[in-house]
């Protein structure tokens, strides 16, 4: 079930919300959120754990009316991997160089849009909620604007 | 003044109040009040060693809610969120949020600013039913323009700039998105000062430069991500709804705390939105951009 070979989606701790030709992820664990484009999204939903990546890109050429090549589906798994939506890691079969080469070369042949998982971080809530920061350079000073103290004043790192 | 009578007064200046269900309560003794209040689903009880303090607490809360608190009978709540306020010797003050840290020896101004700081995050985390983004927010041609920011990111600024050029005025701290995805006001007095260190509520009132407050909500009709940089053009790039979505998460204050609501929300605000992300010169510059923008793209949004 958890073989690489057969890639599965992660549920637990995460938050899934559609939009149009989007998915958007957002994980508890880690409070970071991903945007999967159309691609990525479908690549993630066909990781049922049973299929493998050539059937992957079958089921996906199918959908999407036009051939897929699997190198499409793993540049879609290195994506998911390194951003833990999948249950087990695995060995990413892209990674730098071989990357941007394989993107070049499959964006050339390709008929429907690479897939992007984009990511970014949520900061810790009280961060969040407050509208004054500390300088990070000193940790005890408050950046001076508007009408925020001079000092951090709840506690190390925390300008309120 | 005692608990009791302390209470009543609350009651009268404020109107009806509700039984809650959160149970029993402890109420001080002597001398000591305590109140309670509601805004935004978020109860909060406070507790002073003086009536007249209490009356300051109140007072300043239900200003920094914009008059939205409303009184609990502390007899039968169990509130959420609680504050102790006990004056010392010296006459300085220790402020207490209950069950998380003490800060002390402030002076009276400085206690209860930062009583109302605190108070502001902790609604602004807690809201029931409500999603509060931080940002900027003003209508132009009857859609929200919604500036999310990082502190010192600038977006007071902007947002007096669109006001003075007759945007109508929502708000310079909070985006306020119900489940509908409409955004609401929350026109507190821009938070701009005049130089020197100023009471925090001492902000300037939008009608000072010209502006109006809105007070009904509205549906969102564009996104700005922006940071000032000096000389810089605007020149914005047009994001799709879920990058722009994840783009807002970091600004999304219940994220952490109720992430599946607020993404549900942010949905709901957001996606049939606009979202432009780029850095931009003076703010006046962008907000003439912003309007010339708005009535060319947004008023064929429906």
């Amino acid at each position: 079930m958890n073989n690489p070979q057969y890639p599965t989606a992660r549920k637990a701790g995460l938050v899934v919300q559609e939009v149009p030709d989007e998915v958007l992820v957002y994980d508890l664990d880690t409070n970071k959120a991903h945007c999967l484009n159309k691609t990525a999204a479908a690549v993630w939903r066909f990781c049922d754990g049973k299929s493998s990546v050539p059937e992957i890109a079958k089921f996906l050429s199918s959908e999407m009316g036009t051939k897929v090549d699997d190198d499409l589906v793993w540049l879609a798994i290195d994506q998911l991997n390194e951003t833990s939506l999948l249950e087990t890691q695995a060995e990413p079969k892209f990674q730098g160089q071989s990357r941007r080469d394989a993107i070049r070369k499959i964006g050339i042949a390709s008929m429907i849009a690479l897939p992007i998982v984009a990511s970014l971080v949520a900061p810790k809530s009280a961060m969040a909620s407050t509208s004054c920061r500390c300088d990070n350079g000193t940790n005890t000073d408050c950046i001076l604007q508007g009408t925020c103290p001079t000092t951090c004043n709840v506690g190390p790192n925390v300008c309120v | 003044m005692k608990n009791a009578r302390f209470t009543e007064y609350l009651m009268l200046e404020l109107g009806n109040s509700e039984e809650h269900p959160f149970g029993e309560v402890r109420v001080s003794e002597g001398e000591n009040v305590k109140f309670a209040f509601e805004a935004y689903g978020v109860s909060v009880s406070v507790a002073a060693d003086g009536a007249d303090l209490g009356k300051k607490l109140f007072e300043v809360a239900n200003r920094a809610m914009l008059g939205k608190c409303r009184a609990l009978d502390p007899s039968l709540v169990r509130a959420e969120h609680g504050f102790l306020v006990s004056s010392r010797k010296d006459g300085t003050y220790d402020l207490t949020s209950v069950g998380e840290y003490t800060t002390g020896a402030g002076e009276l101004r400085e206690t209860l600013e930062l009583f109302v700081r605190i108070l502001r995050i902790k609604v602004s985390q807690f809201a029931k039913n409500w999603v509060f983004v931080h940002a900027g927010v003003v209508s132009w041609g009857g859609k929200a323009i919604i500036i999310p920011g990082d502190s010192g990111s600038g977006k007071t600024t902007l947002v007096a700039e669109c006001v003075k050029r007759g945007a109508l005025y929502y708000s310079d701290e909070y985006a306020v998105l119900s489940p509908d995805g409409l955004v609401h006001p929350f026109a507190r007095a821009l938070s701009i000062t005049n130089g020197g260190r100023k009471w925090s509520e001492d902000g300037i009132p939008v009608e000072k430069l010209g502006g109006r407050a809105a007070t009904e909500p509205i549906e969102v009709g564009a996104v700005v991500l922006t940071k000032y940089n000096s000389g810089a053009r605007w020149n914005p790039e047009r994001l799709t709804p879920g990058n722009g979505i994840i783009e807002v998460i970091p600004h999304t204050i219940p994220m952490t705390i109720n992430a599946d609501f607020s993404l549900q929300v942010l949905k709901s605000a957001l996606s049939r939105a606009i979202i432009l992300k780029g850095v931009r010169g003076e703010a006046s510059d962008l907000a003439i951009e912003l309007f010339s923008f708005s009535n060319k793209e947004l008023t064929t949004l429906n």
